[in-house]
């Protein structure tokens, strides 16, 4: 499946990295999503926020892109975080217990 | 609180000023006046004092405010100046003003004095401090002017927004070649090379407050370009935004520092070993290539010394000379753990610097190991070619002398009557004979001047064959161990390989005789490497034979002669120092190289490395006649009396009438008086007078097609040299023998009268009118490298008259077929699968190209599902499962051979009758009872074997089935009656089954059954195709003409939905024409024919059509149809179906049938059977979308798109929640990338259907997403046990989501309900 060209912005405050996602996560994108975020997280960082503001729709490769993401981090022992949560998404989420491992922030 | 106040009254009445001072008080301040009334007065008040407030009457005699104000004004005084005076007119108060008083009150009106002296007070201090501000920046001005005009590194100044350059000093102005006035009127574009990269634009956009520095190239005036580092600054001047860039100039530094890194390079990777010492000489560099020569890493030889590295007392001389100051240059053998010893040059230097003392030492290492052994070959190959030249020049000679002895041999034993006792002690010259014969060769062998016939070998048989012969012979006190890898095929000399292996195995057997010991042979292929590189061996594969014994050993000098010619340590007798110098040139010549390790007291180990053979290298092998006898009339030609005498006794006894001539002269005289007399002559090449190239020149001149052979004693490659002028049939070496005379006769003359050869053009045609049977003398390729397999089946075809070609292996097969003497004349093709170089399936694809009708039967044994679907695939007609009997060979060959002689004699019976229907009418497509599905057929005979019926379910689908069943016999037709019948019933049963609605199987047990043998469970049909074809192959099987079988498409079609179930059982390729991109592609389902196997393999697809789509499916009579230059029309058929692209479905499939006839010329030699049709417009509901889309993510985000806008413009669209609209969604969305992805496996070219249903009155919504997979089992797809597995959740999501989830086939629908909420369902 060809990638759709997809936008990250990538910003460091400090120690934290924030990831800010500009598209959704779903088919067309994850593929593009996943070669910026992990090139993103090669830099140390003592936190990783994923900044979901901007995220309307998540499929299951979405889910596991955010997976593969915070599995990452933690063999690193980075921090990681979801920020920026519509409510629809927060479901799928809860739906998957994903909560359960990461702090995941409602918009 | 008061405010200090100092004043100076210009009044000349103190009541007056009195009275201002009072009211100044009253405002507050504490007044320190003076009172003066005349000009000089207030000239010497001013100058004495700092006054705040000048407090002027208007009218005072000779004074007055005007004076001073004139006062004010030419002193330059900042004090604030306000007149109080009586009333006064308009013109006097405006002209005052002028005149630079700050106000004019009334004496009548002072309650205006305080504020009016307080925002003079306030504007005298602010005026103050402008004046201070602007001094002070005067002064800054000043500064910036020298800081910038005479800064040494070029600046510019430049506007932030046009990049244009707004000023520069002069050091920009000396640095950029322009002048101050040039560089103002350009911008920064015009001066860097890099103006367009990121920074320069982010300094435009502005960004980095802080500024930046980077990297740039700068144009001069003069063309150069200079490197530079450039820090650059955002100044505000007021609105406008500009850039201060400071120049540093950088071209020499970076200059510099690559000169450093190109020396480092150059230091790091050039081949020579090189490491830099302290001058103490421990070491702190090492670069790659000492790493690679003593193995160790530069971590870990930084620190210590050489000598510690490398333990050698040459090392620590060098060191230590370099460090007194001396360089020191050597040679030493280093031996590094793990490593072979390595021969190495080195040169220790000592580096001094600029004041001549010694800093470091440098040390440069060069393994020389492989210079070495290279020199040591050129040595031995001289010393070879030397010994060669010698040896060749005795062979000529030597050869004549054996020539004679053998064929005299020869004559005498056919003179011998049978029971004459002479005979053993006349084979026992003749074996002399030979042995001498074979010592010549030898020579010739290791001198590299012979020629023998090469040919692809394999060795681990030949190394098999050896060790078991000479097993018998191993000492008793010695044992034998070998491994071998089977199947390593080498080109040789087969005698010269078996010799190879025997004297390396005897030579050790010698060696361990007095203590015995373990000779261990072991033979693998390996690929080439470094290893090998280094041992000068090219790329490519190589069988490595090893043969190590624990005998007796060899010191270095016997070591160093031991592949000399004529060196033996043997006892006189033993040995004749011949042998390793053979194996030596024997390996050498074959590309391969031979290692040899002793030691004294220790053992031996030969280590050879011969080339494997690749199917490129394989010559021709000739096939020798087996009968030499003749009745020819020859005219032998040989300077050597007795040599001709020899040859002509030898051909006589053989039948042949032989004249002899012992010159050249005389033969030409006998040729010219008797040019017809001679079918063949025999002419030597090195005679007196005249040469026996130029006598052929000569002969040729009298008769040009008289065969002529050419004798030779020479060695072959002087032999073709001398002989180029002449043209010769063929050439005999010496030493020969008669039989080796009547061969090569035999094979320019052709087979001999005692062979029973029936050329096909003799072969008499089958009769039209008679019952097709096939070639008895047929001739029939068989491929099988299994020596006892193959004589088998050759003497069972033998005896059933057939004609046999042997191949042991595919390649030597397509020799045969296409270089041989019989190449395009073979009946029949039989081959193995496994052989070596080429096997069966790769020997069927090229033969398939070369001959698509060529009958090919492949003989197997346990070959797995997908080598039988290949073969089936390249067009395999028969399997014969191995082990087999006679019977069931010659069954399977004679049904091949009589189907390929039905099909020659049916193309010519048929050939008038096709003219005639040509020239009258064309024949037309049909159309099926009504249903939109057309075919065309056309028998090849009465007794047709192809088939197609379809018929209409109840739901409105198509079941179809194509079969093409073989033969065209009477008994074909029988099966064909039979078969339709089978299937008559079974698609009846299927069709009736199909058509019943959901749950009505449940309450009857025996239908219920039915059902789902059926391919029903439930109201879920699984897989009705796959089940009529297995029930139809099991039917066959068991039926009267279980031997025919039955190739087969079953489709099932849906046009309401576009839906199309498809499998197929060995016909060809259907097509399939897209209405979307025009697009025609072949839709690759194999399958093995019916009635062949218990199990036969299917292949099964499903595919989504969009209105348009067009579908061809034909038998092979329609693909396989060739044209004149026999290529078949398969290869024409998807240009010509997508060019009737615009024509009506019947008219398109009637004019490909007419394409098909063109192509073969009118020829059809099989029934022509073709089916197509059309999907037409989907039926939907009135407010249903449905959507095709191809398999690609963008695809994906669009439907999700134009599902939600037809949601949304639907009924239900108002009553949908955004969360609802949410959860529909993404359901959806995974239901669609599941199809995309697993369904259609991301083929771009597969479609996606979406439909979409809204139920506005039950309150739902119906989404069926289809895809042309195989579908899926809902149920096997829960969620994760591990939430943090990354396995996917796409069906567990839409299980989530949706409210009711069904799979049928691979369709998926889901059902949304408006009313129940998600969260429930969660």
């Amino acid at each position: 499946m060809t990638p759709t060209k997809t936008s990250l912005l990538a910003k460091k405050t400090g120690e934290v990295l924030r990831l800010t996602p500009k598209t959704d996560l779903v088919a067309s994108t994850v593929e593009g999503h996943r070669t910026s975020m992990m090139k993103a997280i090669e830099s140390s960082s003592e936190a990783v926020v994923l900044d979901l503001t901007s995220v309307d729709q998540i499929d299951s490769l979405g889910i596991t892109l955010v997976l593969g993401l915070f599995k990452s981090c933690q063999k690193t022992g980075t921090a990681f975080a979801i920020e920026g949560v519509k409510p629809d998404i927060l479901r799928v989420f809860k739906l998957f217990n994903l909560t359960k491992f990461f702090p995941v922030t409602e918009a | 609180m008061t405010t200090p106040l100092r004043v100076l009254f210009v009044e000349d009445n103190q009541d007056d000023a009195d009275l201002v001072l009072r009211e100044l008080r009253k405002g507050g301040y504490d007044v320190s006046w003076t009172r003066v009334d005349t000009r000089l007065g207030m000239e010497q008040a001013l100058a004495e004092k700092a006054l705040d407030l000048v407090i002027c009457d208007h009218v005072i005699p000779g004074f007055g405010s005007s004076g001073a104000l004139e006062v004010i004004r030419t002193k330059g005084i900042e004090t604030p100046l306000i007149i109080v005076s009586g009333a006064a007119p308009e013109d006097v108060v405006t002209q005052a003003m002028r005149a630079g008083a700050k106000d004019f009150i009334s004496k009548n009106a002072l309650l205006r004095l305080v504020p009016a002296v307080e925002r003079e007070l306030r504007e005298a201090a602010g005026r103050q401090e402008k004046g201070q501000i602007a001094a002070r920046l005067r002064d800054s001005e000043g500064r910036y002017e020298t800081l910038f005009n005479e800064n040494p590194a070029p600046m510019l100044l430049v506007d932030a927004l046009t990049l244009l350059v707004v000023d520069a000093n002069h050091a920009a102005a000396d640095f950029f070649g322009h002048s101050l006035e040039v560089l103002k009127q350009v911008t920064v574009r015009a001066l860097s090379l890099q103006a367009q990269s990121g920074t320069w634009k982010r300094l435009q956009r502005g960004e980095g407050q802080r500024g930046y520095q980077f990297p740039d190239r700068v144009l001069r005036r003069d063309g150069t370009t200079r490197e530079v580092e450039v820090f650059a600054v955002r100044v505000n001047q007021g609105p406008r935004a500009l850039l201060l860039a400071t120049l540093f100039d950088q071209t020499e530094r970076k200059e510099a520092q690559e000169g450093i890194a190109r020396l480092a390079a150059a230091v790091e990777q050039v081949a020579d070993a090189i490491t830099i010492m302290d001058a103490a000489g421990t070491i702190e560099y090492v670069n790659h290539a000492f790493e690679l020569l003593t193995g160790l890493a530069q971590t870990t030889s930084v620190g210590w010394t050489l000598c510690d590295l490398l333990d050698h007392e040459a090392v620590r001389t060098a060191t230590s000379q370099a460090g007194k100051g001396e360089s020191w240059e050597g040679r030493v053998c280093i031996q590094l753990a793990g490593l072979h010893a390595k021969e190495v040059d080195i040169t220790c230097s000592p580096v001094r610097d600029a004041s001549g003392t010694i800093t470091n030492l440098v040390a440069v290492m060069r393994d020389i190991t492989a210079e070495l052994e290279l020199d040591r070959q050129l040595r031995q190959t001289h010393k070879m070619d030397a010994l060669g030249a010698l040896a060749a020049g005795i062979s000529h000679d030597f050869n004549n002398v054996l020539t004679t002895i053998l064929t005299a041999t020869e004559l005498i034993k056919m003179s011998l009557p049978a029971s004459s006792d002479l005979h053993s002690k006349v084979d026992a010259i003749y074996q002399a004979g030979l042995c001498a014969a074979g010592l010549t060769k030898q020579i010739l062998s290791f001198s590299r001047k012979s020629e023998e016939k090469r040919m692809p070998l394999d060795l681990s048989a030949i190394l098999k064959n050896s060790l078991q012969m000479l097993r018998s012979t191993l000492p008793l006190n010695a044992t034998l161990e070998s491994e071998f890898t089977s199947g390593i095929w080498v080109e040789g000399e087969p005698a010269q390989i078996h010799q190879v292996v025997m004297n390396l195995v005897i030579n050790a057997f010698h060696a361990m005789r007095a203590k015995g010991g373990v000779l261990h042979v072991t033979l693998s292929e390996v690929a080439s490497d470094g290893t090998l590189a280094a041992l000068g061996l090219t790329e490519g594969r190589y069988a490595f034979l090893t043969v190590r014994d624990t005998g007796c050993g060899m010191d270095e000098r016997t070591l160093e002669r031991i592949f000399d010619p004529f060196f033996t340590t043997k006892p006189a007798g033993e040995g004749t120092g011949l042998g390793l110098s053979m194996v030596h040139a024997a390996v050498t010549k074959a590309g391969g190289k031979i290692l040899v390790q002793s030691r004294l007291g220790e053992g031996t180990t030969f280590r050879i490395y011969w080339p494997c053979v690749t199917g490129r290298e394989i010559p021709v092998i000739g096939v020798q006649p087996e009968d030499v006898n003749g009745h020819e009339t020859i005219l032998f030609v040989d300077d050597e009396e007795l040599v001709a005498a020899l040859a002509k006794m030898g051909l006589q006894n053989l039948g042949y009438t032989v004249n002899i001539r012992t010159s050249p002269g005389e033969a030409l005289e006998e040729f010219r008086a008797h040019p017809e007399l001679y079918d063949l002559v025999f002419t030597d090449l090195a005679m007196p007078e005249m040469n026996g190239a130029d006598l052929a020149a000569k002969l040729r001149e009298i008769r040009p097609e008289v065969p002529i052979l050419l004798v030779s004693g020479l060695p072959m490659t002087k032999t073709l040299a001398l002989s180029t002028r002449g043209r010769f049939e063929g050439v005999v070496s010496k030493p020969f023998t008669p039989f080796d005379l009547a061969s090569s006769a035999r094979r320019i003359l052709g087979s001999g009268p005692a062979r029973l050869a029936r050329t096909r053009e003799e072969t008499p045609r089958p009769q039209s009118n008679r019952e097709v049977r096939p070639q008895k003398g047929a001739l029939v390729l068989l491929a099988e490298d299994s020596h006892m397999t193959r004589s088998m089946i050759r003497a069972w075809l033998e005896k059933a008259d057939y004609e046999v070609r042997e191949a042991q292996d595919g390649m030597e097969a397509w020799e045969l077929m296409t270089n041989g003497p019989d190449r395009h004349r073979f009946d029949l093709l039989l081959t193995d699968v496994v052989m070596p170089r080429m096997d069966g399936l790769e020997l069927t694809q090229l033969v398939r190209k070369l001959d698509p009708a060529l009958p090919i039967a492949i003989l197997t044994s346990n070959e797995d599902k997908e080598t039988v679907k290949s073969a089936l695939n390249l067009g395999v007609n028969e399997f014969i499962n191995k082990p087999f009997k006679a019977p069931e060979l010659l069954q399977c060959v004679e049904r091949l051979l009589t189907d390929r002689a039905a099909r020659q004699e049916g193309r010519r019976s048929v050939e008038t009758a096709q003219a005639v229907r040509m020239a009258q009418q064309t024949m037309v497509a049909v159309p099926e009872k009504g249903l939109p599905l057309f075919s065309l057929y056309e028998p090849l005979t009465d007794a047709g074997g192809d088939v197609f019926r379809c018929m209409k379910c109840v739901d409105g689908s198509i079941l179809f089935i194509l079969a093409d069943v073989a033969g065209h016999s009477v008994l074909s037709s029988y099966a064909v009656a039979s078969f339709l019948a089978m299937l008559s019933t079974f698609v009846g049963e299927c069709v009736s089954l199909l058509a019943l609605p959901p749950g009505q199987s449940g309450n009857d047990p025996e239908r219920s059954h039915c059902l789902h043998s059926c391919g029903l469970y439930g109201h879920i049909p699984c897989a009705p195709l796959q089940h009529l074809a297995t029930k139809f192959n099991q039917g066959i099987q068991s039926g009267p003409f279980s031997e025919i079988p039955v190739c087969a498409l079953f489709g099932l079609w849906t046009p309401a939905s576009g839906k199309l179930q498809i499998l197929n059982a060995g016909i060809p390729h259907g097509l399939l024409s897209r209405k979307a991109d025009g697009i025609v592609m072949p839709i690759e389902l194999n399958g093995t024919p019916l009635g062949i196997l218990p199990e036969p393999l299917l292949e099964e697809t499903t595919l989504q059509l969009e209105p348009g789509d067009r579908l061809l499916f034909g038998t092979d009579g329609f693909f396989d149809v060739l044209s004149t230059d026999r290529k078949p029309f398969q290869d024409l058929a998807p240009t010509q179906w997508g060019a009737l692209r615009e024509s009506p479905i019947d008219w398109a499939l009637s004019v490909i049938c007419e394409k098909v006839r063109a192509h073969g010329n009118g020829l059809i030699s099989d029934d022509l059977l073709v089916i197509g049709f059309e999907q037409p417009l989907l039926e939907r509901a009135p407010d249903e979308m449905v959507l095709f889309f191809p398999s690609t993510a963008r695809a994906i985000d669009m439907a999700c798109q134009r599902l939600g806008e037809s949601i949304k413009a639907s009924e239900l669209g108002p009553r949908l929640g955004k969360s609802k609209l949410f959860d529909i969604s993404i359901a959806v969305r995974e239901a669609l990338t599941n199809a995309v992805i697993h369904g259609n496996g991301n083929r771009p070219e597969a479609n996606v259907t979406l439909r979409c249903k809204p139920e506005a009155e039950d309150g739902r919504l119906i989404v069926t997403v289809a895809d042309e997979g195989p579908g899926f089992d809902l149920e096997a797809h829960a969620p994760p046990l591990d939430p943090l597995s990354e396995r996917g959740r796409g069906i567990p999501l839409i299980c989530a989501y949706a409210q009711d989830v069904r799979m049928t086939g691979s369709e998926l629908t889901m059902t949304f309900l408006l009313e129940e909420s998600p969260h429930d369902a969660h």
